[in-house]
């Protein structure tokens, strides 16, 4: 939906300001309210729902064991412990009010890739591994239940964060070089993200309007910003990707009055600030999220 | 604060509770006659008497009671929910009081309206209003610039853009409505007209309470200036700076339109003005989400509340997740509700 002038204009003039002004008056580095819980669906290995007001979202993590060596003569790759695999899908609600494919894979496309590849750089593979080639298969599904007034990712990525961080696979009692058996008590079930372990990727959207850099902005935000883009943070603290989302671009007009449209572009060293601001923002972000499991399991136990 | 994750809120309580009705089970048709999978099975059990109802569910088929709102009669005598909601049950009146939140904006004339242009016709707009149905605004229906009783020619015709053009936000009045529901929006007059100068703010249709006045001034905290709130009343809310060529007090002088009145030049605003405009608009979603609706009397109570809260106004204030409630309840307390 387009906007008029007017408001282009006064949010523009508003965010440029030090510190900026946002519509809803939060600081540069924070989130809109959102609301969280963990282990909704009863037939996955972890689940999590997060509603805000950027909308709703829901994900599931399945596991299931796959022969990853099924074609392979050589014994000694049989007997090893083998490796795991991770599969992302995002699917937007069907029905009139939901996304087509192409509108969702020109907000979020690519991203599953970099999620999986995120996991793999904190070496999940070899954690989903059973033994004799056998391995766990997870599939992520992420579904998108409101139509988004702007991009969901950073919804998707919360989200996703607390279903894997709750994922709990069943406890392997056959030894390495058997076929695989498991306990089937899920009290003895093991976390798929022990304590020790880096934790799961995040993706922030950040905008950069003049020095300022905004994380989680709104739509309208979104629309007047010099360069707006998504950055993925590894659990070990590394940049994983960077994809870049298109905006109408900058205000100018001497006096901040009038809504020009987009022109602009940004200096490059702006552009790697906004990257390092996501990336300093990310520790904070992980911790609050697992402020919340921890209240989840006290109030479980 | 940089992110604050709370958990889900408990399911919502329906705001009215039902009478206790022992002989309930009869008067009520039992939804299982269709197969239909009854949703309220632990209600029924704790015979309470709270039931949501879809629209074209068979409330009843008995000739007691009565038809009320959100309800219609289907022959002989049953009574259909058509919207979806709670069971309300006064005397014999049986009606159906909707989901508020999910209820899109019912237009009716002399109703102050805020809408977005989303098309442009060649003599209309078609313009969002927060309803089922867009609103159309007649070319014949808006101030041209040299006076009210000019003709609209051709030249008006062709430049319709220069008046408003797509995404542009209005406030407009319903002059009439036509029989499918649509409405049709005027803005002859100097309180209405294309906005400047402020924010849009949205919030659901039934967080707007139908009152006397709908446009205000507010003096804002901290010597930041005068701020015009426009409280449209399909929900949708203008929050600007306090403006001389437009407003509520010269409403009558029709005859001295300029052409400032279709500009889209915004004034200068302070940085502080522009604070408490974002202020205003957070009380506003907060007594939303407080579960009242917003009037005049509230929002600034409310508005008086938040100010309490603020130590420096050019410090952002934290606003925690108890601050919603904190301040609605401030706000109803200064109010003596």
């Amino acid at each position: 939906m387009p906007y008029s002038q007017p408001e282009l204009s006064f949010i523009s003039s508003s965010l440029l300001n030090t510190p900026p002004i946002r519509p809803d008056l939060r600081t540069s580095n924070s989130f809109r309210p959102l609301r969280a819980e963990t282990e909704i669906l009863p037939f996955t290995n972890g689940s999590a729902r997060i509603v805000s007001e950027a909308g709703e979202c829901i994900v599931g993590v399945k596991a299931e064991v796959e022969n990853f060596a099924e074609h392979m003569e050589d014994v000694v790759s049989k007997t090893a412990r083998g490796r795991g695999g991770v599969e992302v899908g995002i699917t937007a609600k069907a029905g009139s009010t939901g996304l087509k494919e192409e509108e969702l894979f020109n907000l979020v496309g690519g991203w599953e890739r970099t999620l999986e590849e995120g996991l793999r750089e904190d070496g999940i593979e070899d954690r989903l591994g059973i033994g004799r080639g056998y391995g766990w298969k997870l599939y992520i599904d992420i579904l998108l239940l409101t139509t988004p007034a702007s991009n969901p990712i950073t919804l998707l990525s919360l989200t996703t964060y607390l279903a894997l961080r709750t994922t709990r696979l069943p406890n392997p009692i056959s030894e390495p070089n058997e076929d695989p058996l498991f306990n089937d008590d899920w009290d003895q079930s093991l976390p798929l993200f022990p304590e020790d372990t880096t934790r799961p990727p995040l993706t922030l959207l950040v905008t950069l309007h003049g020095e300022n850099s905004l994380i989680d902005p709104t739509a309208e935000e979104i629309a007047v910003a010099e360069a707006c883009y998504t950055v993925t943070i590894g659990g070990n603290g590394k940049v994983m990707g960077v994809k870049t989302v298109e905006t109408s671009g900058h205000i100018v007009g001497d006096k901040l009055d009038t809504w020009l449209g987009g022109r602009g572009g940004v200096d490059r060293s702006r552009w790697f600030s906004g990257i390092r601001y996501a990336a300093s923002c990310a520790p904070e972000v992980r911790t609050a999220l697992e402020n919340l499991l921890a209240i989840e399991q006290a109030m479980e136990s | 604060m940089v992110i604050s994750i709370l958990p889900p809120p408990q399911p919502v309580q329906a705001t009215r509770k039902l009478e206790d009705d022992s002989d309930e089970e009869d008067v009520l048709v039992d939804n299982d006659m269709d197969g239909d999978v009854e949703m309220d099975g632990p209600a029924k059990r704790s015979r309470q008497s709270r039931k949501l109802v879809t629209p074209g569910e068979i409330i009843t088929d008995d000739t007691r009671w009565m038809r009320g709102h959100g309800t219609y009669i289907k022959d002989p005598s049953t009574i259909v929910s058509s919207v979806s909601g709670t069971l309300v049950k006064t005397n014999r009146l049986l009606s159906v009081q909707t989901l508020a939140p999910l209820a899109p904006y019912v237009p009716e004339i002399g109703d102050m309206v805020i809408g977005r242009i989303i098309e442009v016709q060649s003599k209309r707009w078609k313009v969002d209003i927060n309803a089922s149905l867009s609103a159309t605004l007649m070319l014949s229906s808006i101030n041209l610039p040299g006076g009210i009783l000019r003709r609209r020619t051709n030249a008006d015709e062709l430049q319709i853009r220069t008046f408003f053009s797509e995404g542009d936000l209005l406030v407009a009045e319903v002059q009439q409505l036509y029989q499918d529901g649509m409405a049709s929006l005027h803005t002859r007059s100097m309180k209405f007209g294309k906005l400047r100068n402020g924010w849009f703010f949205k919030v659901p249709a039934g967080g707007i309470l139908r009152s006397k006045s709908h446009v205000w001034t507010i003096s804002a905290a901290g010597g930041a200036g005068d701020i015009d709130v426009l409280l449209g009343v399909n929900g949708y809310l203008w929050i600007s700076k306090r403006s001389e060529t437009m407003g509520p007090v010269d409403s009558m002088r029709t005859d001295e339109v300029s052409e400032e009145l279709y500009s889209s030049k915004n004034e200068y605003i302070t940085p502080k003005l522009r604070r408490e405009i974002a202020r205003l608009g957070n009380c506003v979603k907060a007594i939303v989400s407080e579960g009242y609706r917003v009037d005049e009397g509230l929002l600034n109570a409310v508005y008086e509340a938040t100010c309490e809260l603020i130590i420096d106004y050019e410090e952002d204030v934290e606003v925690g997740p108890d601050w919603a409630s904190t301040v609605v309840s401030n706000g109803l307390q200064r109010l003596g509700r």
